[in-house]
């Protein structure tokens, strides 16, 4: 990393000001003058010796009482080097504007849309710069600016706590919709062409069946084919993130549950490792293990919901109530486990908060035993079907270098012959210490994508197979009792752990001034917390890196050129959840 | 040869033989698995977080001291506490008031963590849907109730064993037995 930081010094003397390691977390982040961005991230991107060809994210950062009031952030991903880096620009409030990075990384598109939605930094460049979570006419300002309340602003922000029954209807707009307001769903004008040609634009959604949340897409449609799909996100934007910003670190837990709600575990683990990060606290080897364990049955529940839907969607109903079956026997330990079932809560800070009793080492023992064998049922239910493979090979394509520039990570990124997994990157749990494979695909189809999901669950099935082979004794939370309350036992019966239990569900835990992203292998794929502290015991900025959000940004340029019928196969492909994509 | 197999294969619809081998199967070795939900009913495990409610010593007299730590821990602004000194007895608090807003709830059951003496539980009861939200605003009767009705085996009170926990009504052991 160090050579690149010197060439980057000495070739952009004026543009890069000033370059911040941090040892202990091992990253290291850039700030850059923000008129200057465009050659730095150009130099990134295509230089040899940097090769930053994976956009992570881009958040953006408020400093209200700064001079340059708004920081951008942008969390680059060297796939060939296997290192990240974070480069950071200031933009001041009176004119927040900077250059759009959409040139570079495909991917950029819906982030810098985001950005601009939540924060009101504009991207001088950006093809299509709309809101894209809030409402299209929200005229009440940019939610994550420090200085709009958390309970929102205006009509929307008051709500009756009982409905009123007797309000009258809003009054319903008959007429054609204006032309303006159609532009931003329509392609580029398409090359005259002597045919005559007609475009017909077609609404879907918000509430159709097969859209895996609440989603609308527009479609437009010639004939039957898609010319452009434009996806309208935000129906179950919730602004978690400004929520963070209120609550103490352990009170996020719970909210994490609900981003990913197919998969909670996996987001329970990906916030809890950033706080850990964040912290610098090791967890004792039982509970590495435990989490190792769980996330994996939560990768096997993942990937068995997402094979029952989409073999919903294309038409095959079995296939659900099967998977469906083996979903139930993995809830029901969770449910042993932590009392619940789709919202866990299970991780905690430091450890995890109950421990695996003998009885369901067994449960989950024989569970492993007959696993492989229905997921061979599933493959002869489906794997050779003609209209399985009519429906998914060759269709919602992406090519290896696409995908890697939309920043897709997961399924979606090995589907495309990229072998990228966190799990193996930046090993964490204890990956490392059991024996296992990173399925990859070929041809970047559906068909492809569906064939990794199933091998890993065997792969998923093997680490949890040998994770309870090795599953040492011991503590399952780490003794950090500045960070972790004491257990409950202590609580009742020595004064000192009374005192460190008051303090810390009072006060909450306060970690150090710092900033840190942590990515996490969730099904879905990367999923990421930035997080910047300011030494208090609330977040002051948290950001989630959601995989559905990012593949929602490649829809279109995957959607384009398929028949209508397989928009409902394009969504399934993604493993999309609305509820982790408008957060 | 292959590419006879393979014509061949197409023309039987094998795949499709294969699938219905896997789904005849189905019908002789699996039982359905469907419970026939209001009249059956699944065990719950014991940790189910279900309904939240306050419990009382086995002599009747509420756990509570009003601390307000749940209230302090709850991520969703559930819970509001009124605390007050126990009349005559300047060392003992409880709470007057006790609300809870289950409509907000997230079941995330970190109040019942938090809560230094065990006075909150969280139950099996999950048969909570109401046509009016506001019977979903449980006061501190209400939520005693659910209490005694859900943990009918009570913790002792055990006497206070070291004068610096005088503050609390000292009780011991974390889980409260819940019925079978
Ligand atoms: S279960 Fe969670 S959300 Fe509900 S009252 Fe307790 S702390 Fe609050
Ligand atoms: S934490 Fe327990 S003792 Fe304290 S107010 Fe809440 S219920 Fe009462």
């Amino acid at each position: 990393m160090q050579p690149l930081i010197e060439t980057l010094m000495t070739r952009f003397p004026r543009a890069v000001l000033s370059v911040e390691a941090d040892t202990a977390r091992a990253e290291v982040s850039v700030r850059i003058a923000a008129d200057r961005l465009i050659e730095v991230a150009r130099f990134l991107h295509d230089a040899p010796e940097a090769l930053f060809d994976h956009l992570s994210d881009i958040c953006s950062v408020d400093y209200p009482e700064d001079r340059q009031r708004f920081e951008v952030v942008y969390l680059l991903h060297s796939l060939p080097y296997r290192r990240r880096l974070r480069l950071k620009a200031r933009v001041p409030e009176d004119n927040p504007a900077i250059a759009s990075v959409t040139g570079i990384w495909k991917g950029a598109e819906f982030l810098e849309r985001e950005v601009y939605d939540m924060m009101g930094i504009t991207f001088s460049g950006h093809p299509d710069l709309r809101r894209i979570l809030m409402p299209e006419d929200y005229a009440e300002g940019f939610p994550l600016r420090k200085d709009f309340p958390a309970e929102g602003r205006g009509w929307r922000s008051q709500f009756d706590f009982i409905p009123r029954l007797d309000e009258a209807p809003v009054e319903q707009t008959d007429s054609e919709i204006p032309e303006r307001d159609k532009q931003a769903f329509r392609a580029e004008a398409a090359p005259s062409s002597s045919r005559r040609r007609e475009e017909l634009l077609l609404n879907m959604g918000p509430q159709h069946p097969s859209t895996h949340g609440v989603l609308r897409v527009v479609l437009e449609l010639d004939g039957e084919r898609i010319v452009k799909a434009t996806p309208d996100l935000g129906y179950l934007h919730r602004g978690v993130e400004k929520l963070s910003e209120g609550l103490a670190y352990m009170q996020i837990i719970p909210h994490t549950d609900r981003l990913d709600y197919v998969c909670a575990m996996a987001n329970n683990y990906a916030y809890v490792r950033a706080v850990e990060k964040l912290l610098g606290i090791t967890i004792p080897e039982r509970a590495e293990y435990i989490r190792t364990i769980v996330a994996e049955m939560q990768r096997i529940v993942g990937h068995l919901f997402w094979l029952g839907t989409q073999a919903l969607d294309i038409g095959a109903m079995t296939v659900f109530f099967w998977t469906f079956r083996e979903r139930e026997v993995l809830l029901d330990m969770f449910e042993k486990l932590c009392g619940a079932r789709l919202t866990l809560n299970y991780y905690r800070i430091g450890g995890v908060d109950s421990d695996f009793t003998p009885d369901l080492v067994l449960r989950l023992k024989t569970f492993l035993d007959t696993f492989p064998e229905k997921v061979k049922e599933y493959d002869s239910l489906i794997a050779s079907n003609r209209i399985w493979l009519g429906r998914t090979k060759n269709v919602a394509v992406i090519s290896a270098e696409d995908a890697i520039s939309f920043g897709c990570t997961g399924p979606v990124l090995r589907g495309s012959g990229v072998a990228y997994d966190i799990r193996k990157e930046e090993p964490y749990g204890v990956y490392d210490k059991v024996d296992w494979e990173v399925p990859v695909g070929k041809n970047g189809d559906t068909y492809d994508r569906y064939w990794i999901r199933m091998e890993e669950m065997r792969q998923s099935a093997r680490i949890i197979r040998q994770c309870l082979d090795q599953l040492p004794a011991g503590p399952i939370i780490a003794d950090a009792p500045q960070y972790i309350p004491p257990p409950k036992q202590h609580v009742m019966r020595d004064m000192e752990s009374l005192i460190h239990h008051f303090i810390i569900f009072t006060q909450g835990l306060k970690p150090p001034k710092a900033e840190t992203y942590c990515a996490t292998e969730a099904p879905k794929g990367e999923l990421g917390f930035f997080i910047v502290s300011d030494g208090s015991a609330r977040p002051y900025r948290l950001k989630i890196r959601s995989p559905s959000f990012v593949h929602m940004g490649a829809f279109d340029h995957m959607a384009r050129g398929y028949l209508i019928s397989d928009i409902i196969t394009i969504f399934g492909t993604y493993d999309i959840v609305m509820g982790e994509c408008d957060r | 040869m292959t590419k006879l197999k393979a014509w061949f294969k197409t023309i039987i619809f094998y795949e499709i033989l294969v699938g219905m081998k896997a789904t005849l199967s189905h019908l002789l070795h699996y039982k359905p698995i469907t419970l026939q939900y209001p009249h059956e009913k699944r065990a719950l495990p014991d940790n189910y977080r279900g309904m939240l409610a306050l419990l009382r010593y086995d002599d009747g007299t509420e756990k509570c001291v009003g601390c307000d730590l749940c209230e302090a821990a709850c991520p969703s602004r559930v819970i509001r506490v009124v605390s007050a000194e126990v009349p005559g007895e300047p060392t003992k608090r409880y709470s007057k008031e006790y609300y809870m807003d289950m409509t907000r709830c997230l079941f995330c059951g970190m109040c019942v963590d938090a809560c230094p003496v065990d006075a909150l539980g969280m139950t099996r009861e999950f048969e909570w849907a109401v046509y009016d939200k506001r019977q979903l605003h449980l006061n501190k009767e209400q939520l005693l109730a659910i209490g005694d009705r859900s943990f009918p085996v009570r913790e002792k009170r055990l006497e206070l064993q070291h004068p610096n926990v005088a503050f609390f009504n000292v009780s011991f052991g974390h889980v409260p037995q819940k019925p079978n």
